[in-house]
């Protein structure tokens, strides 16, 4: 029994002190504000103030499809991907509401998958998922030591904006054809969910955003009967709807998917990305920051993305 | 999968040790054998059929070799002086034939496995030399995990019971889990039956003692894998990939930091499985002892992978030296070259045996039997070369035993290392030739080159720090301090302190997460 009692304390005393380097070495953490933690839990809080104006919310399939940087580098975008595994309504309300507050964007996407999943039975599966490995903050920014070290002026903590670099390929096993095949069904949409899509709604409202559906293309998670519940809720509610599982990208299944067909790897994104970049630049709401010296940070991470792309 | 999953390493094992603790005595290696069982699934799912037929075949030949023993024991309690020889010999026959079937079902999986498309390629090759015009179309197949590992196992087994070293052993279960044991089946060590399987199958309940000891050596080889191994492993891959374009000082660069990042990966990988081990109170062989600390290449090989050194030193070098045709060579070499030199040929056609084997061990190609080659020249010309040595020495008056001298031995050993290094990483020989001439043709130094390789100020200065560590524990090691004894002796605090100093080096300066790409397990590919 003594033996077991030492082995929980040392590991509470290793989170503590696990918490303790958090504040030491994240001067960006906004500690008053947010608490410890919460720089890991919303990755957006180690950005500037106010200088991103697209925020995309949504589950695994943004952060794998849309890379902000090459949004960058193709048009001056400044956005950031608030994405969580298998994120539900409720999770994107409140990403947004802390996004919002620090960076007033001039559009909101929101990838419409997380109006599918349900709050209440998918709440034990993603506090595994995502609260349980931010007990160890620092070990997702764990490179922040570096602006203490040589060059630390040039060192950026995010450079990936929220997205995952992963450059593997595995296709599917067998071709999976034509998965938007139309079809008369609905997928079902939880009533709780629509509450939280109204709070989403009237908080874009408030702060004078453009809220737009985006769904990304992935051949096992969205289908048709998903695309058409989505558009009626879209057209319900007066939001725009882009759906990229319709639109000409060019994705080739058989190269550029990392898991057989649900997402996209590094030169799928890249394909996606430059096209929303595109398509979001046309709305004219959005401005060419790149020669922009308050934006010089992007250009720095920018060449730290790269390096991370190849080393994916 | 790799041993450096934090989940499998910080969850799934404290709660194996957790239920085996829990469970009566009698059920625990059946616990060992089933996790092991269902490691092996997860990883090559349906090819564990192969791991089975190698516990089978084994398990049944090793019983008849016994059952023939106590035969051949029990005739020769009956029989007349006179026939004994006679009978001894045709059960030696008897017993041959078995173990070449065990030899024969085993071998001829791992080269199916492992061989085949090498093999095929030359064939066809040579074949359309002679004017054939054949098209070899490779086969894509997932060989099962660690099939050159469990293989060298099942067959020291089958050997050790044939030489009389071991018994046969009639539980199954025992022979099983000797053979798919967890933490080794992937890399290794190759062990032998005295060594694990008596305590594998003691169910020895977990002492707390063993658990944190075991845990500091998983703590110590996720270090040496996560700050030093995978922060090498960019620019070690770029600097091979691209070596055209770099100058010699960036190649040098690439070949020591891929002979570092070897020897981290696989000797870190080592103290996970002798941690994982030791958890569980089972004493795993050492893989690794300070390797470059060696005096010469040969030294080297007793400190550098020892239980595949050790494997082909018994079952390789000793048959084939001390078979007639080898102790026939050295007699007649004796007579003719002297006693100095006569004995050298006949061990030379020993090891050559041993270090073509061992090349192609590591892998079906060329560049693994010139790496092999090429230690067996470094190995052979250090033999040759000792008496001249020994007399230029002495005739200088030069102190062998001097520190000065043991280090530029150690530097002389390690240098010639990187160059067979260079040739085992390299994709062709011809690339490992174009390599090594470029160091000694393009001597250019620009520390922006060094600084675009993959590794900025920061990580160049945190692999030196690292690596100075890893030297001071080598050196302790060296002197036999017992390093994880003399902490235990520490107050608490002091422990606790030096505990959490190394866990939060390897979270905070690891080489994870965004910009970092981890090394694949080396080893379990070979």
């Amino acid at each position: 029994m003594k033996n077991v009692l030492k082995s929980v304390a040392f590991v509470l005393i290793f989170v503590l002190f696990i918490n303790l380097i958090t504040i030491v070495i994240f001067p960006e953490n906004s500690i008053k504000k947010y608490g410890v933690v919460n720089a890991y839990k919303y990755e957006i809080l180690l950005e500037e103030d106010d200088l991103i104006d697209v925020l995309v919310l949504g589950d695994s399939l943004v952060y794998s499809s849309y890379s902000p940087m090459e949004a960058w580098d193709s048009y001056g975008i400044t956005s950031f991907d608030c994405a969580e595994p298998a994120q539900v309504i409720q999770g994107a309300y409140k990403y947004l509401k802390i996004a919002m507050e620090k960076e007033h964007p001039k559009i909101v996407v929101m990838e419409p998958n997380v109006i599918f999943r349900d709050i209440k039975k998918r709440k034990i599966k993603n506090t595994l998922r995502t609260d349980i490995p931010r007990i160890v903050p620092i070990s997702k920014y764990h490179d922040v030591w570096k602006k203490y070290g040589f060059d630390g002026d040039g060192v950026v903590v995010n450079a990936n904006k929220g997205y995952n670099c992963i450059s593997r390929t595995n296709p599917p096993k067998k071709p999976i054809g034509n998965y938007m095949k139309p079809t008369a069904k609905l997928e079902k949409i939880p009533e709780d969910n629509l509450q939280y899509l109204e709070k989403i709604i009237d908080m874009c409202n408030e702060y004078n955003a453009k809220l737009i559906f985006v769904s990304f293309p992935t051949q096992t998670s969205w289908h048709d009967a998903k695309h058409k519940a989505a558009e009626k809720i879209a057209s319900d509610y007066g939001i725009e709807f882009l759906d990229l599982n319709l639109e000409d990208i060019g994705i080739s299944w058989g190269s550029e998917t990392r898991d057989m067909g649900q997402h996209l790897n590094n030169s799928g994104a890249q394909k996606v990305s430059r096209h929303l970049a595109k398509y979001l630049f046309d709305t004219g709401l959005l401005t060419d920051h790149r020669n922009d010296s308050k934006y010089i940070s992007w250009n720095i991470a920018y060449e730290q993305y790269k390096k991370n792309l190849a080393k994916s | 999968m790799s041993y450096f999953n934090t989940g499998f390493a910080f969850f799934f094992v404290p709660l194996l040790a957790a239920v085996y603790n829990l469970i009566p005595r009698k059920t625990r290696p059946v616990l060992l054998l089933i996790f092991s069982l269902g490691f092996f699934f997860v990883i090559s799912k349906f090819l564990i059929a192969f791991l089975f037929l190698s516990i089978l075949s084994i398990y049944f030949i090793a019983l008849k070799l016994n059952a023939l023993d106590e035969k051949r024991d029990a005739i020769l309690k009956t029989v007349e002086k006179g026939e004994k020889k006679e009978i001894k010999e045709k059960y030696k026959k008897y017993k041959r034939l078995f173990v070449a079937l065990g030899i024969a079902i085993n071998v001829s999986c791992l080269i199916a496995f492992k061989y085949l498309n090498f093999f095929g390629m030359n064939i066809y090759g040579l074949l359309n030399v002679f004017g054939a015009d054949l098209k070899f179309k490779a086969f894509k197949f997932a060989a099962p995990i660690g099939i050159s590992f469990y293989t060298l196992q099942a067959l020291a087994y089958i050997l050790d019971v044939y030489n009389g070293r071991v018994k046969a052993d009639r539980n199954i279960l025992k022979v099983a889990l000797f053979l798919s044991f967890f933490p080794q089946i992937m890399e290794g060590p190759i062990v032998r039956y005295t060594d694990t399987a008596q305590a594998l199958y003691s169910g020895e309940k977990i002492k707390y003692r063993d658990f944190c000891f075991g845990y500091q050596r998983v703590l110590y080889g996720f270090l040496k894998k996560f700050i030093i191994a995978d922060r090498l492993n960019f620019l070690v891959n770029n600097v091979f990939d691209n070596y055209q374009s770099f100058s010699g000082t960036a190649i040098s660069i690439g070949v020591i930091g891929y002979t570092v990042m070897l020897y981290m990966e696989f000797s870190g990988t080592m103290d996970v499985v002798i941690g994982i081990g030791e958890v569980f109170g089972i004493r795993i062989p050492e893989n690794f002892r300070q390797p470059f600390f060696a005096k010469n290449i040969s030294e080297f090989w007793t400190r550098w992978h020892i239980s595949l050194g050790l494997w082909f030193k018994d079952f390789i070098f000793y048959p084939v030296s001390l078979s007639k045709v080898g102790k026939k060579i050295t007699s007649s070499m004796r007579k003719k070259l002297g006693n100095q030199y006569g004995p050298l040929v006949g061990g030379s056609i020993a090891l050559i045996a041993v270090w073509f084997l061992n090349g192609l061990w590591h892998g079906a190609g060329y560049t693994f039997l010139f790496y092999g080659l090429y230690q067996f020249f470094m190995i052979l010309s250090g033999n040759l070369f000792e008496p001249l040595i020994k007399k230029i020495c002495a005739k200088l008056h030069i102190n062998r035993e001097n520190i000065a001298y043991r280090v530029f031995q150690s530097v002389k050993m390690t240098l010639l290392v990187f160059v067979g290094e260079l040739f085992f990483f390299a994709k062709t020989v011809p690339q490992g030739f174009g390599m090594l001439a470029k160091i000694f043709t393009s001597v250019k130094f620009s520390s922006a080159e060094l600084l675009n390789l993959g590794m900025d100020k920061n990580d160049y200065l945190i692999v030196l720090i690292a690596l100075i560590f890893v030297f001071a524990v080598g050196l302790l090691k060296e002197k036999n301090v017992n390093i994880r004894e003399e902490i235990s002796k520490k107050n608490i605090v002091v422990r606790w302190v030096i505990y959490y100093l190394l866990i939060l080096s390897v979270v905070i300066f690891g080489a994870y997460g965004p910009g970092y790409l981890p090394v694949e397990p080396i080893y379990a590919d070979f």
